[in-house]
């Protein structure tokens, strides 16, 4: 708890020290039009001046960037395997991964293979209650199928069922 | 509408702040903006993300980016002659792709408008002057015609229907020809009595035989058409719900929550005619855009809140009912990025033509760098 509130903290304080320096940036760029009538000689600085401003931040976020970005040959092989994906495939990652966000959702199912897919909603939904209610509360078998009915519910949906669960009113077979 | 639509005008107002640099081209500064960038404070979505999506982490301020590339595209539709320009070249392109292209199965669609992707070598110059005007698609003034096609679904239905109309206007031209002549040959003055029994069955079964053989050509690459839509062969990357309100549609992205709470939610409301900036598109301008990652196969899953309503983008080729209680799914792959405008397509009430829908196609890095903004 404390780290995180340190975190938050020193976030906020990068946050206010970026709003000074765009409020700069406007007073500079307001000063500059009034004085230099072409647009030509005014834009030059304006652009020198962003790319000092972006400079100190860029070696930290090139280190990301680096670290984030595979190399070009696994996302062209990633793209032919998205492209010769078979009838049986599992969940596959189309996209590159970063390490916060992976992109990847619930797969398609074939009990539900026409364009209504409030029944694959609803069976998702059951599927992971009955998970839990065989292999207990924070199970780790149980985290796929509650990513699937997250992607696939709508957030009301959601919140409606777990409030008549509660109550024991689910029409569902839990 | 009003009330809630002045906040989020007065939020863009600020967005629009944040601009930094001037254009060659654009005499002002107010178009030119940071959609997504690695500095945090200027991007486009770090204002939203204060104010406008709601998200567990609402009040921490924190903007997050990952990607090093500093993306400066115009906020705003079609404006000047830059992006006319860049479109007639697009078009020019996507003719070109016409001109060769065929109906064929889902598989090979994707191998063919991939190359709507290659742009001549004046765009590539263009693109160097100017690297970071987005193709804006949306219908020009007047438009009669398909907007341009950025998925292999909506190549296909110009490329049917440019068949398809060939064959009706031979049909047209040739029963015209029938008729008239019939007048003509038959009128009064040539046959003051006229026959009262026709009959001749040789014609009879050649114009029974003909339009069954034209009807079946016509059907065979629309169902294939119709039936490579509905193709949920290849396992989708993201799935992106779109719920319709009177009169704004909500999205959610639910692939990175950890909890039933936590949602990357928005509500998308039509910027008023009032607060539009110079360069912007009247009755379709958004003050959330949804960002979609091109090259990826899509999942959007539409529903309604309330009464029906139609989620319809053009240069997409989608278009899916709302339905109160029953969730519709379309997939999509879109081919190039750029920013994609369509309307609510189902009559909704008094402003059913005031809830446009904006979908922005970035790149996958761009497409992280937004969603860590979002969930952070």
């Amino acid at each position: 708890m404390a780290e995180t509130a340190d975190k938050s903290q020193s976030l906020a304080e990068e946050y206010y020290v970026n709003d000074k320096q765009t409020t700069v940036v406007e007073k500079a760029v307001e000063v500059k039009e009034v004085e230099n009538p072409k647009v030509a000689a005014s834009e030059e600085p304006v652009a020198e001046k962003t790319v000092e401003e972006t400079t100190p931040v860029a070696p930290a976020v090139a280190q990301e960037s680096s670290e984030v970005t595979p190399p070009p040959a696994e996302e062209s092989t990633e793209e032919q395997s998205s492209g010769n994906v078979e009838e049986n495939s599992g969940n596959e990652d189309v996209a590159e991964e970063t390490p916060e966000i992976k992109l990847e959702t619930a797969p398609a199912d074939f009990r539900f293979p026409t364009t209504n897919q409030t029944r694959h909603c609803f069976t998702r939904y059951i599927e992971y209650h009955r998970c839990v209610a065989a292999k207990g509360e924070g199970a780790p078998e149980c985290d796929k199928f509650a990513k699937y009915y997250r992607s696939l519910c709508p957030g009301e949906w959601v919140d409606r069922w777990n409030e008549q669960r509660e109550n024991g009113t689910f029409p569902g077979p839990l | 509408m009003g009330l809630l639509s002045c906040f989020r005008s007065t939020v863009l107002r600020k967005c629009s702040k944040g601009s930094s640099g001037m254009s060659r081209f654009l005499y002002t500064n107010n178009f030119q903006r940071n959609l997504i960038s690695s500095g945090g404070n200027e991007s486009y979505y770090g204002y939203f993300n204060r104010r406008s999506y709601t998200s567990l982490y609402m009040g921490t301020g924190t903007v997050g980016g990952i990607t090093s590339a500093r993306i400066r595209v115009p906020n705003v539709g079609c404006e000047g002659f830059m992006c006319s320009s860049h479109l007639s070249i697009t078009q020019r392109n996507s003719r070109l792709i016409h001109s060769t292209s065929k109906i064929v199965p889902n598989s090979e669609i994707q191998n063919i408008t991939t190359e709507m992707v290659k742009t001549p070598e004046v765009s590539r110059w263009m693109d160097q002057v100017i690297p970071t005007i987005a193709p804006c698609d949306a219908a020009e003034p007047w438009q009669l015609g398909f907007q341009d096609a950025a998925t292999p679904i909506m190549q296909g239905i110009i490329d049917l229907h440019h068949d398809i109309f060939f064959f009706v206007i031979q049909i047209g031209v040739f029963v015209s020809w029938v008729l008239l002549r019939a007048l003509w040959h038959f009128r009064s003055k040539m046959n003051p009595i006229p026959q009262r029994i026709v009959h001749g069955t040789t014609i009879e079964i050649l114009w029974t035989i003909f339009p069954s053989v034209i009807l079946m050509f016509i059907a065979i690459p629309s169902f294939a058409l119709l039936y490579s839509m509905d193709d949920i062969v290849v396992d989708p990357a993201i799935t992106i719900k779109a719920i319709g309100h009177q009169w704004y549609w909500t999205y959610e992205y639910s692939d990175y929550n950890n909890s039933d709470e936590q949602s990357l939610a928005f509500d998308s409301y039509m910027i008023p005619e009032d607060d539009l900036e110079l360069g912007q598109l009247r009755l379709l301008e958004v003050d959330n855009r949804v960002v979609v990652p091109a090259k990826t196969h899509l999942r959007v899953i539409i529903t309604s809140a309330d009464v029906l309503h139609s989620w319809a983008v053009p240069s997409l080729g989608v278009k899916c009912d709302a339905v109160p209680g029953r969730l519709n799914q379309i997939s999509t792959f879109i081919q190039r990025e750029g920013v994609y405008y369509g309307q609510c397509s189902e009559i909704c009430g008094t402003n059913h033509a005031f809830m446009p829908i904006v979908i922005e196609a970035v790149s996958t890095k761009d497409y992280g760098s937004w969603v860590s903004s979002q969930v952070n």
